[in-house]
This record gives structure tokens, C-alpha cells and sequence, in this order.
């Protein structure tokens, strides 16, 4: 089930929210949480629920055991023992296919055969709140929970299950404590605040935008250098609009069910340097991955080769972590090399002017977003050819994108990130609101699109 | 929680007052309210009317089926004596479901016509086996055996045709049909009485042309966008295929297929960038079964110069002007088998 769906829309939220806010209880709280989360997460495959259930139950009982064993060695013991099974079930579904193909191929003329797997829609996320909860409860940050269904949301809920934010279960514990508290007027408007400018985001202007540059994309070798640059661009709105107006109708979600889901974007196209885009840029990723694989790897504690080769296999991973694809080992290898510049040339980059900056930083994700969007490298490398000139200059740009382009480019450099916007809540709003959401509505009906990180 | 109700309410009240508004404007001529010209002619609604009417008038002989591709292909032509009455049910974005829910139709009439012409499209086997938006709302959908299990609880046939004029395609087309009202425009689209179609009641559809100076850009943007996401052919459109083969010939039908073909300059460039070839080779493949297991007759013209087309007789790179369509009738006349 997608957020932009009549049946999401109109059947599952409405029934969920009502009965929510019927129950009183606490523990019945958590169980309707629950119980519609996996109905929206087995809409799709009701398989593929029990990976989800095991999973959780597998964290969440090992949890219990970290935070009942007497010594640190076997609190570690207990913890690698979760994060192998997690990390094994991850492996397995996204990447035994990618390995066999790629990397056991390569040594050996007598490979495991090849499956046909299916990718579990949002594996990679929930494996992600798995991990950074047995984690957090072996470093002693969080108390690991006794309460089985207050787990089981936290795992589950609908709003960020299959896309994130990957949200980690100390920054909603004290929400999933306070479930029970009546609904407030404020929040039930900036919920729908956020939920709107969402779906105005990703139903008005990415999919208006994929719309365009599918097709040139589909066949990259006609395109010429403008349409090449034109493509790169509308791709790099694209991007951005899909997955942060993802996040803003979950956190808007979160708002409307009384929790408040952390922020997961910050005006990335206005980053002054690589370091600083991925402050702002997936914010929940690449924060988990700060703290759970930087840091756990040594961070920048061991020396100067040291921290950058925990930079350089942290982004790779980061990349990997997109999809079993070569092309996003490169992405993520491409952004490793930038963050070890970054960090060399720190003090000369911080003597350029700020629009230098800002202009070299967004040419620099542009790039990336080549790799990143390309199937092959022989798609990635045609494409930056004809952006480098490679092609007729001019043709295969069509008006609506020119548009959007256009548009998008003052947007993302000028509007601050939705996260900022301080909703009205009066309730005039609502008018302004439900306009909104029907303009929204006008542009999705009949689309039949997906979030682009449903697919990671 | 007032906040909510009152987001609902006016949510409620602007869903109602959009939906008066475009049945008041009414830009395809659904609701027969005739305040303003009728922008984009639904063609299946018009052509159901139209085959009617045809009827009564004396019996049919033949029927021509296909997409916007065959809208201007002459029944005249494919008429053999003169005798036989040949009705042109051409459609637009038409598939497979079209054509066996139009053959359908056409028996539950009383109409048994001697043969079938089907311009068969690549895109008419898509395999997102999405219905087009007219399709749902036209009677047609009502004479397709087995239709669509998808039909969940919501696939109440009443709130799909209210739920599909909620589309910024029908708001958009509202406003143009306002302002050909404005501007003292004609509508874009006639249908003579076979189906054959005119632009202008009377008159001949002017002659297209492509010259070498055509910037084909828009017309790859749209050709690719109305084969996105295919990778092969839909095995339920086949099956429509199929079971429309069936019973033409059990009802002595001669049924005739040709491929349509795509300007040879966005050919070429599909053919190199995409899989358009790969498609092009599974319907021929799919074909060759459909000769010899139902007896139809199959004539690839995918390439123009099979029906002897010209490079400059189109209307767009997609659509043969009526020149090429001529040539195609009458090339299926000859190549095709007796009694067309």
C-alpha cells in the first residue's frame, strides 16, 4: 500500500484513525498500531510479514537478554548474535543474487545457482530500527522495552515502515509511552499540514517531473547536451521532492497518531560542502550510519588514514545499502572520495565565497545522482558524456520540463525545508488545506506511482 | 478534532463542486449537457451510437477495430463490390479488451459481420493491462466476458465514473472546452456515419505531413511514455486476442490483422534505444500461432514500405495521415484473403 492511493486515502486511514482514537487504552493503542501496519505492510505481499514478525521478535527478545545479562561480553555476545540474524536475513532477500553473480563468480567456475528472490518492500529500513534498538540497549541508551506490541509499532508503524525515516526507538519512546493522551487540536492540523505538502510534493511535482525525464532516460543515447543536463537536473528535483515528500506525510502521520517522527531533510541542495549535504540530506541514514557504522568502525579517533577509510567503507556501504547494484557501490564510493576531500581541504573551502560553494557542492550531488539513477555504468557514462558535450547541443527538451526545471531551482535554493514551516492551525487553514490536498488529488488520481525509495 | 471535520467537510464540498462543474462544462460529451463544444469526443461512446444507427440502416459486413491509428481508415475501401456495409469502430488508446468487448457488442446488436480489420498496435498488448479511462466508463466495459477480477469492493461501477473526473487531465480540458466556447471553436473530432472519421462534418480530414525539418522530441516523449514499463506482452490481452479469434470464426468471421507501423525516423530511434524491436518480434511471433491455430490472416506492416507507405503521409509520428491509410486498405485488400 502507498500513502498515494485511494486506498490508503479514503479505506485503511480513515478506519485506522477513527478506531485509534476510539480505544482509550494504551496496550490497545499499540495493538491497533500493529495490527493495521502489518495489513498495510502485507497489502503488498501478506508473505513477506512473517520476515517482519521474526525479525521483530528476534530483536525484541534479545533486547530483554542484553538487558538482563550480568556482564559486558555476553551483552556483546547477545547483540552480534541479533545483528548476524538481521544482517543474514537482509543479505539473503537483497544481495545473495548481486554476491553469487558478482563476487563468487569471479573465483570459482562452479557458483551457487541463482534465485529468484523478491526484495521485500522496505527490508532495509526495518532491519535498520532493528539494529539501532539492540544496539542502543547494549550501550545502555534505551532500556529494552517489556511491552510487546509497544515494540512491534515501534517496528511496524505504517508511517515509516517501507521508506523511513529510519527512526530509532529512543527518539519516539517517550511518545509510545504517552500513547494514551487524547488527541490535541494543534497537532491533528499540523499533521495534515505535513501530510498536504507531501503529497503536493511528490504527486505535483516529482511525478510531474518523472513523467518527462522517464522517457528520455529510457533511451539516454538520443539525448543531447541539453537534454542531458535537463535530464540530470529534473532528476535531481525529482529525488528530492519523492523522498522528502515521503517524509513529510510520515511525519505528518506520526503527528496525526499523537507521534512525532524526526526530521529527515534539510534544504540539501542548500549545503555548502559535501560534508554539510549529508547533514542534510536522508538525515535519518546517514545519521544511523554515522553512529553505528563510522563510529563503531573508529571514526576519526585512529589517525588520519584511518578515519578515511572508515569514511570510504562507511559511504560504500551507505551505497550498497541503496540497492545490489555496482552503480551504487559507485555512488557511494564517489561520495566517500568527496567527504575525504572535504575534510582535506577544510580550511581552503572555507575561505570560498558561500555561493561558490553552494554552486560547486550541487553540481558535485548533481553528478552523483547520475550514478545513482543509471541501471549501468555504460548508462552513466554515456549520460555525463553528453553533458560534457558529447551530443547536439540543443533538442529533446521538452516545455513542461523545462519548467519544472526552471521552477524547481529558485524552490529548492530559497524555500526552507517543510520541517521549518510553523502550520496555521486556525481553522481557516482547513480550507486552505483541503484545496491543497484536492489540487494534489487532481494530479494523483489515475497516476499509479511509487515513493522511488520504496525500491531500496 | 473539529480541525479534521472541518478539513473533511470542505474536502466533501469542493469534490462536489468540481464534479457540477465538469458536468456542467462536460468537455468529452458524457452527461449530453451541451452548454459547451465537446473538446475530446469519446470515441467508443460515439462510435456505440453510431454502429447502431449504422445497423438499421442495413446489415454490416464488416467491422474495423484498432486504436487512433485505424480512426481514418476509409470503410469504403475494404468494401470488395460494394455491397458489403463496413463500419470503422476504431477507438483511441485502444487494446485488446477493446476489440473482443466491441465484437461483443457488435453480436449483441444482431450484427454478425463477415469480417474483422484490426489494427493491432504494439501498445495494445501493454502489459500493465490498465484499461483505458474511457474504457471504464463506456458501456463497452459491460460486454467484456470475464472482466476484470481486480473489481474489489471499490470497483463499484458508480464510483469509478465519479472517481475518474477527478484528474487535472479532465480539470485542464474543462478550461479549453470554455475556451473554444469563447473563442467560437469547433470541435476537434467527427465521426462520419460508418465511423470513418472527419474533422469538420462534410469535409475531408486535411492532409498531414511530416517533412525532414521535424523535431520529433515530443513525439519520442509520448510514444515512450504509452509503452512505459512494457518488457513483454500482456498474456491477458493475448488471451482476449485469443478468445475474440474463437468466436469470430465460430461465427464464420474472416478476421485479418495487420501491425501498425510508427513514423521509420521514430522506428529507427525506438528500435535502437528500447526494446521495441524485441516486442515487434514477439507479437510476429504470437502471430504465427494465430495463423495457424485459428486461420486468421496476419500481415506485419510495422515497416511502411511492406503496404508501399510514404515517409511524409502522417499526421504525427504515430498516426498515418489518410494518404498512407488508403494504402493500407487497399493493400490489405490485395494481400489479404478472399471475400474482403
Amino acid at each position: 500500500m502507498v500513502f498515494n492511493s485511494d486506498i490508503f486515502l479514503f479505506v485503511f486511514f480513515p478506519i485506522v484513525f477513527i478506531l485509534f482514537w476510539s480505544l482509550k487504552a494504551k496496550q490497545a493503542r499499540y495493538v491497533i498500531l500493529t495490527v493495521s501496519s502489518y495489513v498495510f505492510y502485507g497489502y503488498w505481499d501478506w508473505r513477506f510479514c512473517w520476515l517482519l514478525f521474526i525479525s521483530s521478535m528476534i530483536s525484541f527478545f534479545t533486547a530483554i537478554l542484553v538487558d538482563g545479562s550480568p556482564t559486558r561480553r555476553r551483552r556483546l555476545t547477545w547483540m552480534t548474535a541479533s545483528i548476524v540474524i538481521d544482517l543474514t536475513i537482509l543479505g539473503f532477500f537483497k544481495y545473495y543474487n548481486f554476491f553469487i553473480s558478482n563476487i563468487f563468480g569471479l573465483f570459482t567456475s562452479s557458483a551457487p545457482p541463482l534465485l529468484r528472490v523478491v526484495l521485500p518492500v522496505g527490508i532495509s529500513f526495518y532491519t535498520f530500527h532493528t539494529i539501532s534498538y539492540i544496539v542502543d540497549v547494549t550501550q545502555g541508551k534505551v532500556r529494552a522495552t517489556r511491552n510487546l506490541f509497544e515494540y512491534l509499532t515501534y517496528v511496524s508503524l505504517f508511517s515509516q515502515l517501507v521508506a523511513g525515516p529510519i527512526v530509532r526507538f529512543r527518539q519516539i519512546e517517550e511518545d509510545l509511552e504517552r500513547i494514551d493522551h487524547p488527541p490535541k487540536e494543534e497537532q491533528v492540523a499540523v499533521g495534515i499540514g505535513f501530510f498536504v505538502v507531501g503529497l503536493i510534493k511528490k504527486c505535483v511535482i516529482a511525478d510531474s517531473i518523472a513523467k518527462e525525464i522517464d522517457p528520455m532516460l529510457a533511451a539516454y543515447s538520443g539525448m543531447s547536451v541539453a537534454g542531458a543536463w535537463a535530464a540530470a537536473l529534473g532528476y535531481t528535483f525529482q529525488l528530492y521532492y519523492d523522498f522528502s515528500g515521503y517524509s513529510d506525510m510520515a511525519i505528518g502521520l506520526g503527528h496525526l497518531f499523537g507521534i512525532r517522527i524526526p526530521q529527515n531533510f534539510d534544504s540539501p541542495y542548500q549545503a555548502t560542502g559535501i560534508r554539510d549535504f549529508w547533514r542534510r540530506w536522508h538525515i535519518s541514514l546517514s545519521s544511523w550510519l554515522r553512529d553505528y557504522l563510522y563510529i563503531g568502525l573508529g571514526g576519526n579517533r585512529l589517525g588520519e588514514v584511518r578515519t578515511n577509510l572508515n569514511l570510504m567503507l562507511t559511504m560504500l556501504l551507505g551505497g550498497l545499502w541503496h540497492g545490489a547494484s555496482w552503480t551504487f557501490v559507485a555512488w557511494g564510493a564517489y561520495h566517500g572520495l568527496l567527504l575525504i576531500c572535504d575534510r582535506a581541504y577544510e580550511q581552503f573551502w572555507a575561505r570560498v565565497p558561500v555561493a561558490i560553494r553552494r554552486f560547486v557542492t550541487f553540481l558535485l550531488v548533481i553528478f552523483g545522482w547520475v550514478l545513482f539513477r543509471s541501471a549501468t555504468f555504460e548508462m552513466a557514462r554515456v549520460w555525463l558524456w553528453k553533458m560534457f558535450g558529447g551530443a547536439a547541443f540543443s533538442g529533446g527538451v521538452t516545455v513542461p520540463l523545462l519548467f519544472w526545471v526552471v521552477l524547481c531551482l529558485p524552490l529548492v535554493n530559497l524555500l526552507k525545508e517543510t520541517w521549518y514551516f510553523q502550520f496555521p492551525t486556525t481553522r481557516w487553514w482547513a480550507v486552505v488545506y483541503a484545496l491543497a490536498f484536492f489540487v494534489a488529488y487532481l494530479f494523483m488520481n489515475g497516476a499509479k506511482t511509487v515513493f522511488l525509495y520504496y525500491q531500496f | 478534532m473539529r480541525f479534521l471535520v472541518l478539513f473533511t467537510l470542505v474536502l466533501a464540498l469542493f469534490c462536489v463542486i468540481y464534479y457540477d462543474f465538469i458536468q456542467f462544462v462536460d468537455p468529452y460529451g458524457e452527461y449530453d449537457t451541451g452548454t459547451f463544444p465537446v473538446l475530446v469526443l469519446d470515441s467508443r461512446r460515439a462510435k456505440l451510437q453510431l454502429l447502431h444507427r449504422f445497423s438499421e440502416q442495413g446489415a454490416v459486413g464488416g467491422l474495423i477495430l484498432g486504436s487512433s491509428r485505424s480512426l481514418l481508415m476509409r470503410p469504403g475501401l475494404l468494401s470488395g463490390d460494394g455491397e458489403s456495409r463496413v463500419f470503422n469502430f476504431a477507438v483511441d488508446n485502444a487494446h485488446a479488451e477493446d476489440f473482443l468487448a466491441i465484437y461483443h457488442y457488435a453480436l449483441a446488436q444482431g450484427i454478425n459481420p463477415k469480417f474483422l480489420v484490426i489494427g493491432l498496435d504494439i501498445a495494445s498488448l501493454h502489459s500493465d493491462d490498465a484499461h483505458d479511462h474511457m474504457f471504464d466508463r463506456s458501456e463497452l466495459k459491460s460486454y467484456l466476458e470475464h472482466a476484470d477480477d481486480t473489481s474489489s469492493w471499490l470497483s463499484i461501477k458508480w464510483l469509478i465514473d465519479a472517481k475518474s473526473v477527478y484528474t487535472k487531465d479532465y480539470l485542464k480540458d474543462s478550461f479549453k472546452a470554455i475556451w473554444m466556447k469563447i473563442r467560437h471553436q469547433t470541435p476537434k473530432t467527427k465521426f462520419a456515419a460508418d465511423g470513418y472519421e472527419l474533422q469538420y462534418s462534410g469535409a475531408q480530414f486535411p492532409l498531414g505531413e511530416i517533412g525532414p525539418q521535424h523535431d520529433f522530441s515530443d513525439d519520442i516523449k509520448s510514444y515512450m511514455q504509452r509503452i512505459a514499463g512494457m518488457r513483454d506482452l500482456s498474456p491477458k490481452r493475448l488471451d482476449y486476442l485469443r478468445q475474440l479469434f474463437t468466436e469470430a470464426r465460430q461465427h464464420n468471421a474472416i478476421v485479418v490483422v495487420w501491425l501498425t507501423p510508427i513514423h521509420p525516423r521514430l522506428n529507427e530511434f525506438m528500435i535502437q534505444n528500447t526494446n521495441y524491436a524485441d516486442l515487434i518480434k514477439k507479437v510476429n511471433v504470437e502471430a504465427e500461432n494465430w495463423v495457424s491455430a485459428y486461420g486468421i490472416h496476419y500481415e506485419d506492416y510495422s515497416d511502411i514500405r511492406a503496404f508501399g507507405g510514404l515517409e511524409t503521409a502522417w499526421d504525427d509520428s504515430s498516426h498515418m495521415n489518410w494518404r498512407n491509410m488508403d494504402c493500407v486498405a487497399r493493400a490489405l485488400v490485395s494481400e489479404g484473403p478472399h471475400g474482403l
